[in-house]
């Protein structure tokens, strides 16, 4: 073959085979890293030996030796393993992580041989001796011909069966750079060919043929113990172009199974039974009066008539099975598929956006109406307003991902570096299906990362240590997500030292950041971990981060509107509390404006609103205004003040009672404007020092709208106000000293 | 004697194209003559695809007669794999089929 | 291949590359601006004051749905805050910045023409008798008897350098 023709080709097939193979790929390592927690896990291991298996034979398909060579050593092993011959190790489960990186390695670099360095090949025999050593030297001799190798036969539990393959391929074939010829090749490879048949007929005579057109088909017989994947696994590459009916011969119990999937729904399992002909009306009347005569009894009624016609009717097993499955279904209300559809991210943003300006339009819109005083115009906005919440609860969901994903990834990570720091880790995942919006469960994995290498580097303790200190050898570490309402909390938890609360309060009074001598109370010392400056060189380890602090992930977790507290029980272990909004994209609000502006409370912080002439507020001790609530002292921020709005002093104020981190406290406002949903526009990185404040938002009169964050708006306050004592709020105060100078 | 077309050492999707238009012109020239059967020989295939198996499978769809013959170790593995083993056997095509010696 | 034409935009062919610029007013001084990232003209309108943050930032507007900070120019030149006129504008503008996309809105007082200016005649900024920062100037256009001063917004209006000095407010 010219080498330009081989190129062409292999350029053109190989991206459908390295996404394929690195599907695989990507599944064999979260396999393995399951399968540490459950060894023994038969289906685990079948599971794994068909990735590798698919990857070998793709790679056969393709003539791509090296990638079948190696990979079949792996494959023996694995094969090993799920007939039990072979027992799971830590070191088995190393060594093969390495292969399946090794494995990528080969695919990555399969078009482009000279990328195969001397290093890698080193590495690739070593390997290989490892896993022949374990195999002890069972492993199968490899023919590196392309597309055939043989294949041990596999554990498959039915034995060798003759199945019946008809492919019509499509004329598009050639060009794609399939083989009607490799492919019968490599089926027959999975076993013996019983019988074969070309269909020429439909090939035009030479004067019409299009010689680069694909006009075969074939009928084969295969008898081979492979699966059905695996048979049509050797057509992955031409199922879109290709017409394939791969039907295997039935005993008489799975017929009556697959009868029973297909049937409509009928509920009684008797009933199910005899419309698939497992069993007449008459045997099914006996059964039902045995049934009878046991009915005083106290058991089960399901298992019970399940058994009788097992022995009585002599109704095959798996068909029963498959019919109280059915039953079970139909109970549970499930769907017997949950069928997705893959959405290009780019569209649902689009659409979201339009959601979005859908809302605002919809604000306006009901303005509009309330002016006109028109009672029938009026409702019919409220009811459209109604289905545009609707939509828009809707479309939101649309975006919203599981965070167990991003979460598994970690165990991977978690492994290797407790293992290179010489620490034992449990690490366990909860509440993996709480779901967060896709944009935003990308953005918290650094800083989730940063946080969980930090519990194994400076929370965790060594073995030796732990078991001094009373504690277990292997350290816990938890990552769980759970719902809040409107919000997510992601917890970080380790049962480590904690935080050394001296060594922290030490460190802030040696770079300034707290007053020499000043001890501020102790979630304030946990807090000062997150300041910028507080991280030295040598804090900054290899695993920790790349110069990346812990103000860095504060910062990222600001950035999705979110917080993160810490709780830390000193010798006994620390609790990291992240909190985010389910949504970066609208909320709903509260509208206030003072002076000529307009701002937006997030309707959750909104605890109560006060309405109140300006006489209720006082000004205590300290220079704080407040005002009395219920018996209880509220300090209250003036927004007026706070922001210098200009505006001419109102007889009448409001205070809107909020609950933020910090506390309870008002907000003076001087118009209530009532709720709106509004859609957040962020206000950019030229205002991204702004406090108090976390975006704005286009009302549906147009005008833009701040909206406060009521958290950083409590610290804004406290520290704006004058006259507040060092010992009230040192380390607000003193931060933002020594944060400005 | 007959004449025989050879086909060649590459018979694939590369040379198919190249091969149909030889075959064409060679039956052309041939076929009139008033032979039996035309002789296609596989006797240098070397390298063989399904395209070039497919360009000979197109061969039994034509009203000439022609006879496969010396088929080369490549040419008979290619047949047997894909289930084509009856030309090796000797048959021919259509006009064979209709009875004609 | 200088003839003695009069250095209006029409001599542009004769005299080498150029780029077409927007010239506008800021008190008696012209400024102009390269035409290319100028997306549109506005009128000086209803604009959301943003609380804390420098004079110069006037606030934020609302864009067809966009939510735009306008920038006063005097102001940031360090001068006073601009009085609102009647031929007040504001210039929206294409400030993005690695690879982030970012709009700015610029106020200035008024709005002239679009000219030609040839490369070859911007001089360089001078070393004093300016009151802007030199390096927001990107050169002196020479246009009629008179100069232009040139801005350079990607310096001038630098999205990082605003922000830093918004934290200090």
């Amino acid at each position: 073959m010219s080498n330009d023709a081989d190129l062409d080709f292999i350029a053109q097939a190989m991206p459908a085979f390295i996404s394929e193979a690195a599907e695989q790929i990507e599944a064999i390592e979260t396999l393995l890293l399951e399968l540490e927690e459950q060894p023994d896990n038969r289906e685990l291991l079948d599971s794994l030996f068909r990735c590798a298996h698919t990857v070998k034979g793709s790679a056969g398909i393709f003539g791509l030796n090296r990638v079948v060579e190696f990979t079949h050593h792996v494959e023996t092993l694995l094969d090993k393993m799920r007939d039990g011959d072979i027992a799971l190790t830590p070191d088995i489960s190393t060594l093969l992580l390495q292969c399946n990186d090794q494995i990528k390695f080969l695919v990555d670099t399969a078009a482009d041989e000279s990328a195969d360095t001397a290093e890698q090949k080193d590495l690739r025999a070593d390997l290989v001796v490892r896993l022949r050593a374990l195999t002890d030297g069972n492993a199968q001799p490899v023919q590196a011909a392309p597309a055939a190798v043989k294949q041990a036969a596999g554990g498959a539990d039915a034995g060798p069966q003759v199945w019946t393959i008809s492919a019509r391929f499509g004329p598009e074939t050639f060009r794609n750079g399939m083989d009607p010829l490799s492919i019968a090749r490599y089926l027959g490879s999975l076993g013996t060919v019983v019988r074969i048949k070309c269909g020429i007929d439909t090939v035009p005579p030479l004067v019409n043929l299009n010689p680069e057109s694909c006009y075969l088909s074939f009928l084969m017989e295969l008898e081979t113990s492979s699966s059905r994947e695996d048979i049509e696994g050797a057509f992955s590459f031409v199922m879109d172009d290709c017409e394939l009916d791969v039907v295997a011969p039935e005993t008489h119990g799975q017929k009556l199974v697959r009868a029973i999937e297909e049937m409509p729904e009928t509920p009684r399992l008797g009933d199910m039974l005899v419309s698939v002909g497992a069993v007449s009306q008459d045997k099914l009347k006996e059964v039902l009066s045995t049934q009878q005569q046991t009915r005083g009894m106290p058991v089960v009624e399901k298992a019970k008539i399940g058994d009788l016609l097992e022995t009585q009717a002599g109704v095959p097993p798996e068909a029963v099975a498959a019919a109280l499955g059915k039953q079970q279904k139909l109970r549970e209300g499930t769907p017997s598929e949950e069928r997705y559809i893959r959405v290009q991210a780019d569209r649902l943003d689009a659409v979201i956006n339009l959601l979005g300006e859908l809302v605002i339009a919809g604000a306006g819109a009901t303005l509009l109406a309330r002016e006109s005083h028109q009672v029938a115009l009026i409702e019919a906005n409220l009811h459209m307003n109604s289905l545009i919440e609707e939509i828009r609860n809707g479309t939101l969901g649309l975006r919203m991902v599981p965070v167990g994903e991003t979460f598994s990834r970690f165990r991977r990570v978690v492994r290797d570096t407790a293992s290179s720091l010489g620490k034992e880790v449990n690490f366990e995942i909860v509440g993996g299906d709480a779901e967060l919006d896709k944009s935003m469960v990308e953005k918290i994995a650094d800083p989730l990362m940063h946080l969980v290498r930090n519990s194994l580097d400076h929370g965790l303790e060594p073995p030796q240590e732990r078991i001094n200190a009373g504690k277990p050898a292997a350290g816990k570490l938890v990552l769980s997500a759970r719902h809040e309402t409107g919000a997510i909390l992601i917890r970080i938890e380790d049962d480590g030292r904690g935080i050394n609360r001296e060594r922290v309060l030490q460190r802030a009074w040696n770079r300034g950041l707290v007053e020499q001598g000043v001890v501020p109370p102790d979630d304030d010392i946990n807090m000062l971990i997150f300041e910028p400056g507080f991280s030295t060189a040598e804090q900054v380890t290899n695993l920790s981060g790349r110069g990346v602090g812990m103000d860095v992930v504060r910062r990222n977790i600001e950035a999705l509107r979110g917080t993160i507290r810490l709780n830390s029980n000193p010798g006994k272990g620390l609790q990291v509390d992240i909190r985010l909004p389910l949504t970066l994209a609208i909320i709903d609000g509260f509208l206030v404006g003072v002076g000529k502006s307009k701002f937006v409370l997030p309707l959750e912080s909104v605890v109560e609103v006060i309405e109140s002439g300006g006489d209720n507020v006082k000004v205590d001790s300290h220079g704080r205004h407040c005002v009395e609530l219920r018996g209880a002292v509220l300090p209250v921020v003036r927004l007026r003040t706070l922001y210098t709005v200009e505006s001419s002093l109102p007889d009448r104020v409001s205070i809107v009672v909020v609950s933020s981190l910090r506390g309870k406290f008002g907000i003076e406002v001087e118009v209530l404007l009532g709720q709106n949903q509004t859609v957040i526009k962020p206000l950019g990185r030229l205002f991204r020092t702004l406090r108090g404040i976390s975006g704005s938002s286009i009302l549906g009169s147009g005008e833009v709208a701040l909206i406060l964050d009521v958290t950083s708006l409590a610290d804004l306050a406290t520290g704006a106000l004058h006259g507040f004592s060092a010992a009230q709020t040192p380390v607000t105060a003193a931060v933002s000293t020594a944060l400005s100078s | 004697m007959n004449e025989r077309f050879e086909l060649p050492a590459e018979l694939n999707i590369y040379s198919a194209l190249d091969t149909r238009d030889a075959l064409l012109a060679w039956i052309a020239e041939h076929g009139p003559k008033g032979h039996e059967y035309l002789e296609i020989s596989a006797r240098d295939v070397a390298e063989i695809d399904g395209a070039g198996l497919q360009l000979v499978a197109s061969l039994s769809n034509m009203e000439q007669a022609w006879r496969l013959i010396e088929p080369s170790d490549a040419f008979t593995d290619a047949c047997r794999t894909l289930g084509l083993l009856n030309w090796i056997d000797g048959r021919s095509g259509k006009a064979a089929h209709s009875g004609a010696v | 291949m200088q003839a003695g034409q009069n250095n209006t935009g029409a001599a542009l062919k004769d005299l080498g590359p150029g780029s077409q610029y927007l010239t506008y007013s800021l008190g008696d001084e012209v400024f102009a601006m390269d035409i290319r990232s100028v997306r549109e003209i506005i009128q000086y309108g209803a604009i959301t004051a943003v609380p804390l943050m420098p004079e110069f930032v006037r606030g934020v507007i609302n864009l067809r749905g966009a939510v735009v900070p306008v920038i006063d120019l005097q102001s940031r030149f360090g001068r006073d805050q601009a009085k609102i006129g009647k031929k007040t504008c504001v210039i929206i503008f294409d400030a993005s910045q690695g690879g982030e996309k970012i709009e700015l809105g610029l106020m200035v007082d008024s709005v002239s023409e679009v000219i030609d200016i040839a490369d070859a005649h911007i001089e360089q900024a001078p070393q004093f008798g300016t009151s802007i920062r030199r390096d927001f100037i990107r050169g002196m256009g020479k246009v009629g008897g008179e100069f232009i001063v040139i801005l350079a917004p990607e310096r001038a209006l630098d999205v990082e350098e605003m922000a830093a000095l918004a934290e200090r407010v």
